[in-house]
């Protein structure tokens, strides 16, 4: 018995040789956050495993000489420690590890298998302890206990009963702790940076589009809301954000980490009444370091709108730094202006598509126009930016003077050069009815049909609408139309000019082959 | 300021005998795919013929039988392998037909009456025989503890190994007790710092080795396996095969605190330098890569596997580009995991900027590793024409816009995959080649803040 109890405390230490240090808390941090989008933000908030941050923090050590067991607290609790550098430390780094074990009701009882603790047990009448030296002779899933030679199980009895443990065992923490293992020559104060990736952080890109009273500019702001799901808060931190696509793996993501619980798991008992609930063995799964409860709703939301980030390139993707270090927040969201372009140029133009000529009939020959806001991203244009994805709020300016909100529309990455499209909504006053006979040879592979167009403006205003036929795929062609059509992303399209109050039509015919 | 503690080494503890006389060798050969061959070499003293070995701190998720024992003079007469395990509940069920002590605490007074106590039953609730009356334990809510005389010897705290063995003549020996586990596994994580500018690549490649098979290998000789290791549904097959892994020279020093790789039938062997204690609940990674400036570039591309007609440009793909050959400056094989790369930005800190999965890569392979898509540039694709040109032919003619907002040219290699049988290309603004049958490539150059239009025509059968 005494061997096994030997070998148990052996399994718990540490390499025996190694000095042990710790480095409780970086001095400065930056952070690099990715973009994520976060299509149902509610869910999101609660989630800390999506989104993704790069870390570098600053932190000085004092180290003997020789092999140290370097110990990093302050850690982002969602740090994926496979992607951990440690750059400026002198000799040679053996190796780093992540500990997960933790402490925990159930990984103390585990672990004093075999080993002798104290028993307490509380007279409920008289108030009175009495403690009785114990040995622990089964672990966490029921645990039995040596007593005066004979054997009891622990919380079975009906009477109040603790355990008390001599020593926490070597090598359960609180949470779970990354450290390193390196050989210094000399002595002395270092200055190391430990970068890592830590999921929970994201960003995303919202803009708020002014239409001005003319109709024909707008004012274009571009909002960074940058969000931390982690329980890590960096103060004072230089911080940028990362926009594009950039390649992730679902392997880069924190260790998942079980805190291991103690169940009595007694003998049976006739219970009167209830039927006895089904015992389920498993440990529940513990979030990884879970906020304080109550804290999780806490949302602090703060908005930072007099300074605007500066833009450069990281490689292929742009970079925003935030204009002056923040303190990024655990369970925050945050928001800065990145985009303040006044005055931009803009067309607006109504455009209907029409799909697959075959499902016109009758019942369904109305299309409904979108109106969309038609600008390029130049320099010469009054843009001229990256564009990251995002939400773009179109406002428009009432009769009253006040504002509405006259759509939301998603736009993708827009690089400088392309056009940008924002769709604000659907059209009204403004009809494309549409008819198609089907002239289909029975004998072929093809679909052919005559499409007849009718548009009309009942806007007190005139508008340029577009109407175009989508591509159907192999051998789609357009022939015989009694309008010029001109070609716009792959398909034909008809612009027509219309007066107030003004009708036109035309037709065209269409083939394609399944 | 941060606070920086520092403690005293942490002397050894306790050193049972059994572990400090005779220095134990354990060694761990840990395969990819959550599979550890654990060699533990320890001293036994056996009495002369049989005897009963008991091993608890084998791991949780052993693989019983490949379970094998071998030492001097000693015959194996069974392996057993017991998890059942010890709880209030078997305690009671084993108990039935026997006798316990019941004490039971006067919940008024905290007066104690001990009586004895026959175990009838154990069927939703226990039935005692007490004195001459038949009653269920508790019944009345009043605090009761039972006291057992013994724990049946086939109930364990932990799952254990037990042998017997029976020994030609008494005294110490060694033994080498090995098993397969599940539970411990290793994969390759790589950190790429790329320079686009001198078009050189710093890789760095970490083992990254978790154990969560229960118990703590302490002070083991750890070697990794990399490459895809047959596993038949039969665990059993394993035995037959009696596998034996080469024991080597220690390569300490060759490279950064790791080892070197060497061919072990088809799979690759790396021995970690230093013996380590890979704990439970632990994940350990240790360095066996550090290249410094090897050749690499930084490539656009896009492809697509149709004749597409997009309504928006897409923004195409950005890669690091390298040759895993020693010429390139690099040379090694490089097992399966995930490369990080970065780049240094304006500052000169390295940013992350994307990641990707390689596949098990002997050297001399060509790499191309995609961090993600480029902001800048972009495809837009236009399906101009197509027409049948006989009853199984079919002719398309392509447009495929590239666009470059960068201030620097860049090319973009565009293939155009799923072509049909017997294709054939013309007019094409572009010089093509063929990638195989049915497909082709184009490196197509884009100027700074400017466009390219790529257009071709094929003709297929289907």
């Amino acid at each position: 018995m005494r061997g096994v109890a030997a070998a148990i405390v052996l399994m718990l230490t540490a390499a025996p040789a190694a000095a042990q240090v710790t480095s409780a808390a970086p001095e400065r941090a930056s952070v690099t956050i990715y973009r994520s989008v976060l299509t149902d933000t509610t869910a999101d908030r609660q989630n800390p495993s999506t989104g993704l941050a790069f870390v570098t923090e600053t932190r000085t050590i004092d180290l003997p000489a020789g092999v140290s067991r370097i110990r990093f607290a302050g850690v982002a609790d969602t740090m994926v420690p496979e992607t951990a550098a440690l750059q400026d430390l002198p000799g040679q780094l053996i190796e780093r590890n992540e500990d997960f074990n933790l402490l925990s009701p159930g990984s103390l009882l585990a672990a004093y298998v075999g080993r002798d603790v104290r028993l307490v047990r509380t007279d409920p009448k008289t108030g009175r302890s009495t403690i009785r030296q114990a040995t622990v002779r089964s672990g966490p899933d029921g645990t039995i206990l040596e007593v005066d030679g004979g054997f009891e199980a622990l919380k079975c009895s009906g009477l109040p009963e603790r355990v008390i443990f001599p020593a926490a065992p070597e090598g359960l923490a609180d949470r779970p702790t990354f450290s390193v293992l390196a050989d210094v020559p000399q002595a002395g104060r270092y200055t190391v940076k430990l970068s890592y990736l830590a999921t929970g952080f994201a960003w995303n890109a919202d803009y708020v589009a002014k239409l001005d009273a003319t109709g024909r500019s707008l004012d274009l702001s571009g909002w960074l809301t940058l969000t931390n799901n982690s329980a890590a808060t960096f103060g004072n931190a230089p911080t940028d954000v990362v926009a594009g696509e950039v390649s992730r793996d679902g392997d880069t993501a924190p260790p998942e980490v079980e805190a291991q619980a103690a169940y009595p798991y007694c003998w049976p008992r006739a219970v009167k009444g209830a039927p006895r609930p089904a015992m389920v063995l498993q440990a529940p799964s513990v979030g990884y370091a879970a906020a304080p409860m109550g804290l999780d709703d806490v949302q602090e939301i703060v908005v930072t709108g007099s300074r605007i980030a500066r833009q450069s390139d990281l490689g292929d993707y742009k970079l925003y730094t935030l204009p002056e270090p923040t303190t990024v927040a655990a369970h925050q969201t945050k928001q800065v202006r990145f985009l303040d372009q006044r005055n931009v140029p803009f067309e607006r133009v109504y455009v209907a598509r029409l799909e697959d000529p075959s499902d016109v009939d009758d019942d369904n020959n109305m299309l409904a126009p979108q109106v969309l806001l038609r600008l390029k991203n130049e320099a010469a244009r009054g843009l001229g930016k990256a564009l990251p994805s995002g939400n773009v709020a179109i406002m428009e300016p009432t009769e009253a003077g006040g504002l509405a909100l006259a759509g939301e529309h998603r736009i993708k990455d827009t690089p400088v050069g392309l056009p940008l499209e924002i769709v604000a909504g659907q059209a009204m006053d403004v009809s494309v009815r549409v008819t198609a006979r089907d002239l289909t040879p029975s004998d072929r592979g093809s679909e052919r049909y005559r499409v007849e167009v009718e548009v009309a403006n009942d806007k007190p205003v005139a508008i340029t609408l577009e109407f175009a036929q989508a591509n159907m795929g192999s051998s789609f062609k357009v022939a015989h139309a009694s309008r010029r059509s001109g070609l716009r992303d792959g398909e034909p399209r008809w612009t027509v000019k219309l007066a107030p109050g003004e009708r036109a039509a035309f037709n065209y015919e269409v083939s394609w082959t399944y | 300021m941060s606070k920086v503690l520092v403690s005293a080494a942490v002397a050894a503890l306790v050193a049972g005998a059994a572990f400090a006389a005779d220095a134990p060798k354990l060694s761990l050969t840990i395969y990819n795919s959550d599979l550890a061959l654990v060699q533990d070499v320890r001293a036994l003293d056996l009495p002369a013929g049989r005897s009963r070995q008991e091993f608890k701190d084998v791991s949780g998720q052993i693989r019983p039988e490949t379970v094998s024992l071998s030492a001097a003079g000693v015959g194996i007469v069974e392996q057993n392998f017991d998890f059942d395990l010890l709880t209030p509940q078997k305690l009671m069920e084993k108990a039935v037909g026997k006798q316990v002590r019941i004490v039971r605490i006067n919940p008024a007074t905290g007066a104690q009456v001990a009586e004895t106590a026959t175990v009838l039953s154990v069927n939703e609730g226990v039935v005692l025989k007490v004195g001459d009356n038949i009653e269920v334990l508790r019944d009345d809510d009043i605090p009761t503890r039972v006291i057992f005389d013994g724990i049946p010897e086939n109930l364990r705290a932990r799952p254990t190994l037990s042998v017997t063995l029976d020994a030609a003549k008494a005294g110490p020996r060694q033994a080498t007790l090995s098993y397969l586990t599940k539970g411990l596994s290793w994969k390759a994580d790589y950190v790429a710092l790329f320079d686009e500018r001198a078009g050189k690549l710093d890789l760095q490649g970490w083992v990254t080795l978790t154990n969560g098979s229960g118990v703590s290998y302490r002070d083991a000789e750890v070697q990794l396996i990399a490459g895809e290791v047959n596993l038949s549904d039969n665990e059993a097959d394993w035995t037959r095969r009696n596998y034996r892994p080469r024991s080597g020279p220690s390569v300490a020093g060759r490279e950064t605190g790791g080892g070197q790789a060497r061919p072990l039938a088809d799979y690759y062997l790396y021995p970690l330098a230093t013996r380590t204690t890979v704990a439970d609940n632990q994940t350990k990674q240790v360095s066996f890569l550090d290249v410094k400036g090897a050749g690499a570039r930084k490539g656009y591309s896009y492809r697509t596997y149709g004749f597409e007609t997009m309504q928006t440009a897409q923004a195409v793909d950005v890669s690091v580009d390298f040759a895993n050959s020693t010429t390139g400056g690099l040379g090694h094989q490089l097992p399966a995991g995930i490369v990080r790369v970065y780049v240094r930005d304006v500052a000169g800190e390295p940013k992350f900027v994307g990641e990707n999965r390689i596949d098990h890569t002997p050297q001399g392979s060509d790499m191309s590793v995609k961090i993600g898509e480029a902001f800048d540039v972009t495809v837009q694709s236009t399906m101009v024409e197509q027409e049948r040109v006989f009853r199984t032919r079919t002719r398309t003619k392509m447009m495929y816009v590239l666009r470059n907002a960068r201030a620097v040219p860049v090319t973009v290699t565009v293939r155009q995959d799923g072509l049909g049988r017997d294709a054939k290309v013309s007019d094409e603004s572009l010089k093509s080649r063929w990638q195989g049958a049915r497909a082709l490539t184009w490196d197509v150059p884009v100027p700074a803040n400017g466009e390219t239009k790529l257009t071709f025509t094929t003709e297929a059968d289907w």
